[in-house]
Order: C-alpha cells, then sequence, then structure tokens
C-alpha cells in the first residue's frame, strides 16, 4: 500500500493542468495526513456562492399547467366512466326485468287466466253438448270424477289459511293442480274424439 | 350490486321483513315406540342416529312487508312435543283469532329430526316436503301438497301421497304407497313394492334385489328402466293406451307397440313386475 507522502508527491509531478487543479484543491482541503474528506464547508460556500441567473425561456410554467390540465380531465373521465356503468348495469338490470316481466310472467298471468276463464264445469259441459252418447259411457265418467276431484282439490287450496299469491310453495301447488287438470282435459279430448 | 339486483328482479322480498323463532327438544325413547309427527306448512327433515332419544329442532320463520303483521302472525304459529305412554307426539298448529281468515306472511317452518332405528315413525304433514334419509323404520307417512324424499330407507312402509312429487334413492323392504296425481320417480327400488296412482308421471328404476313391483294408475305415464330384464316375470296392460318396448324387449314375442296386454315370463316365478293403466302410456326401455 503506497504512503500518503509518496502518493502526493506522485500527484504534483504529474502534467501542469494536473499540478494547477492540485494546487487549487490543496488551497482549500484540510490534510488530515489520509486525503479522506473533502471540506464541506467550502462547498456549501461555493454553492452559495453561485450567481443567480433566470433562464432567458422559462418553459416550466407552460409544462406545469399542461400536467396539470391532463390530470383534471382524466380525473373526470374516469369519474364519467364509473357513472356510466352503473347507470348502463342499472338499465341492463330494468330492461331484463321488463322482458322476464313482459314474456314469462305475462304468459304464465295469461296461462292462469286460461285455467280461471275455462272452469272445468264449463269444459264439461262443452264436451257434453258435442259428444252427449260418449258422456254416458263408463270410462268417460271416471274421467270427469276425476277432474271435479282435482277441481276440488284446487278450490280447497285456493281456501286455506295459507293461500298467498307471494308464496313460491303455494303457486308450486297450484300450478301442480293446473297442469294436472290441463293433462286430463287432454286426456278427455282424446277419449271422445 | 346483489343488493341492488334483488331489489329490483325482486322487490317484495327485498323489502320485507322475517319475523323469526326457534325450539328445541329431545325426548328419550325405546324400541317399538311411536314417533307422531302431525304439521302444517312444514318442511321436515328426518335423519337416523344412533341414540335411544328423539332430537327435533324447528324453525319458524314468517316474512312480511310489515314487520309488525309478521311478528303478529308468527303469534299464530305454535309448536308442541309431548311425551306420551307410546312415545312422542311432535306437532305444530296455526291458532288464528275468529277474525282472522288466512296468513298473510310467507311461512317457512323448518323440522330437523333425529330419531333411532326400529321405531314407528308416524307422518300427517299438509302443505310442505318431507325427506327421510338412512332410516330402518315402520314408516306410515301421509303427505299432501308437498313433496316426499326418501334416501337409503328400509323397513315397511305404507305412503298416502295427495298431489305430490315423490323422489326415492334406495328404497329396501315392503312399501305400498298410495297416491293420487303424484309424480313418482324411484331409483334403486328393492323388495317388494305396490303402487296405486292416478293423474302423473311415473319413472321406475329397480334395484338388484327387487322381488315385486305392482303398478296401478289410471291416468299416469308410466316409464320403467330395468337392468337385468330376464330376471322378471312381466304383466303389462294398457287399456285404452299404448306399451311400447324399448330396445331392449326386442326379444320378446310381441310387437313393439299398440299392445292392449303383453305377458311375458322370463325370470323366476317370485320375480314379477305388474303393470296396469287405463289412459295413458307405458314405456319400458
Amino acid at each position: 500500500m503506497k504512503r500518503p507522502g509518496r502518493y502526493l508527491r506522485d500527484m504534483k509531478n504529474a502534467d501542469p493542468d494536473r499540478k494547477r487543479l492540485w494546487r487549487h484543491i490543496e488551497s482549500g482541503i484540510l490534510i488530515d495526513g489520509l486525503y479522506s474528506e473533502v471540506n464541506r464547508e467550502m462547498l456549501d460556500r461555493a454553492i452559495r456562492d453561485l450567481p443567480e441567473i433566470l433562464p432567458v425561456r422559462d418553459l416550466w410554467p407552460a409544462l406545469d399547467q399542461h400536467i396539470h390540465t391532463g390530470y383534471r380531465e382524466m380525473r373526470n373521465r374516469r369519474l364519467n366512466n364509473y357513472i356510466f356503468r352503473i347507470a348502463a348495469t342499472i338499465v341492463f338490470l330494468l330492461s331484463t326485468y321488463l322482458v322476464i316481466e313482459l314474456v314469462v310472467l305475462s304468459d304464465s298471468r295469461n296461462q292462469q287466466n286460461i285455467f280461471q276463464e275455462e272452469h272445468v264445469e264449463s269444459f264439461l259441459n262443452q264436451v257434453c253438448a258435442a259428444y252427449p252418447k260418449k258422456c254416458r259411457e263408463a270410462d268417460f265418467i271416471e274421467l270427469k270424477s276425476e277432474i271435479i276431484r282435482l277441481n276440488n282439490e284446487k278450490s280447497e287450496v285456493e281456501s286455506s289459511i295459507f293461500f298467498n299469491p307471494a308464496d313460491a310453495s303455494i303457486t308450486k301447488i297450484n300450478d301442480r293442480i293446473n297442469s294436472q287438470i290441463g293433462n286430463l282435459k287432454s286426456q278427455i279430448i282424446d277419449y271422445v274424439e | 350490486m346483489a343488493a341492488i339486483l334483488q331489489l329490483v328482479i325482486f322487490p317484495s322480498q327485498a323489502l320485507s321483513q322475517t319475523a323469526f323463532k326457534e325450539f328445541c327438544d329431545s325426548v328419550p325413547l325405546g324400541k317399538n315406540m311411536t314417533v307422531t309427527i302431525t304439521s302444517k306448512k312444514s318442511n321436515l327433515v328426518i335423519m337416523r342416529w344412533d341414540k335411544s332419544m328423539v332430537w327435533v329442532k324447528v324453525s319458524m320463520s314468517f316474512r312480511n312487508a310489515d314487520p309488525a303483521i309478521a311478528r303478529r302472525e308468527l303469534g299464530f304459529a305454535r309448536f308442541n312435543c309431548i311425551r306420551t305412554a307410546s312415545g312422542v307426539n311432535i306437532n305444530n298448529l296455526f291458532a288464528l283469532p275468529p277474525d282472522e281468515i288466512r296468513i298473510n306472511s310467507i311461512i317457512n317452518i323448518d323440522y330437523i329430526i333425529y330419531i333411532p332405528d326400529r321405531v314407528t315413525l308416524v307422518v300427517n304433514n299438509e302443505y310442505g316436503s318431507c325427506r327421510i334419509s338412512d332410516l330402518n323404520a315402520f314408516i306410515n307417512l301421509n303427505n299432501k301438497y308437498g313433496d316426499i324424499y326418501l334416501e337409503r330407507v328400509r323397513g315397511q312402509m305404507r305412503i298416502y301421497a295427495t298431489l305430490c312429487d315423490i323422489r326415492v334413492n334406495g328404497l329396501n323392504g315392503f312399501a305400498e304407497f298410495n297416491a293420487s296425481n303424484s309424480n313418482f320417480f324411484l331409483k334403486n327400488i328393492n323388495g317388494n313394492i305396490t303402487i296405486a296412482n292416478k293423474v302423473g308421471t311415473m319413472h321406475f328404476e329397480p334395484g338388484p334385489e327387487l322381488n315385486y313391483l305392482k303398478v296401478t294408475s289410471s291416468h299416469s305415464e308410466i316409464n320403467l328402466k330395468v337392468n337385468d330384464i330376464s330376471r322378471f316375470n312381466y304383466d303389462l296392460s294398457a287399456k285404452n293406451a299404448v306399451i311400447d318396448l324399448g330396445d331392449n324387449f326386442r326379444h320378446f314375442p310381441f310387437n313393439q307397440k299398440s299392445k292392449e296386454r303383453v305377458i311375458y315370463h322370463s325370470g323366476d316365478i317370485t320375480h314379477a313386475i305388474e303393470i296396469l293403466t287405463s289412459y295413458n302410456s307405458i314405456k319400458l326401455h
């Protein structure tokens, strides 16, 4: 390892530019024997002594304005997107509900109306008026008693204390009775024709 | 988002309030004793356990847009669990004041009952479903306007059903079904089974230990899926309808369709399938 004294001597004997630079540094450096630390005070003073010169053309205010305007626009756009997304979801849900209401529920209501309108007794009267001979046959009487019994079941459900059109389990029972009455009606028609 | 969805699609449900009460009780029970359940508007779940006692939990909830009505109507619902000389009586009922003719809330009553094997179970249930699983007992079930589910049950059964969907998966023993206007979906049925029904759809899949199946129906469409067809003797009769034999039955000495009655002996005399219907078809697969 080089000794510090020798290292200094080597540096002093270098080219003239280097010598000049070294002299300048040497005048301001505190030598503690190891050349380990630059005098900070000197550097601070040099920085403080720097002259204050304003740029000929300052671009910063324009840049600053541009950056801030873009950010503001971006933020507005994001907020608008969010509002539009919520609005679109609500519109979608409403339209889905309307479609379900119009297509499915109205159909089932219509179906129920058909069942309600076409009472079993009037149906049987119509069939018997059209096919009086078949009406007297034992098989027809069996079918007739079955459909009347089902109709009575329907009346029993509708008059029970639990009957509530909003209750899914009651609706299910009603639907089942209606579908079976429908089955029997078609069987009666098949039988008489 | 889910709340908005519910509010949009089911506004009444989202806005309604629920009044709720719950009971829990247990009663010691010996072998061959009777558990009698009389319930209305209830969904019963009955399961087997190894303890010599009955354990019952009943949850009653009434839902209405007006919470005061829900609470008031919940007060009409009563529950009893009484120990008797022969066993236990469990029942729920609705005690309406004279001026009330109907309950306006949507009622939901759920029973969970654990009972031991080898007892007599008597269930009378209306407007609700009944599910019995893993039980070996003498079951006497009368269900009206609800569904019946039997899973892995054994013993002797007598089941009366009105306007029910009856679903069975795993049954072994002597079973007698007397149904009207019910749909049957019976799978893996073994032992001796007798079924009577009026209007409905009926599907049967015999298990490996089926000895005897007799189905009588006036207006049901009957579907039978037999895996080991040569094991049985068949007596199929459709008075005013069609017997449709699937491809598995092509070796039968009959035409495939439009037979009023098919009698065919192919198996042991003790194994028989008898189906009788008047106004609807029989289909064998």
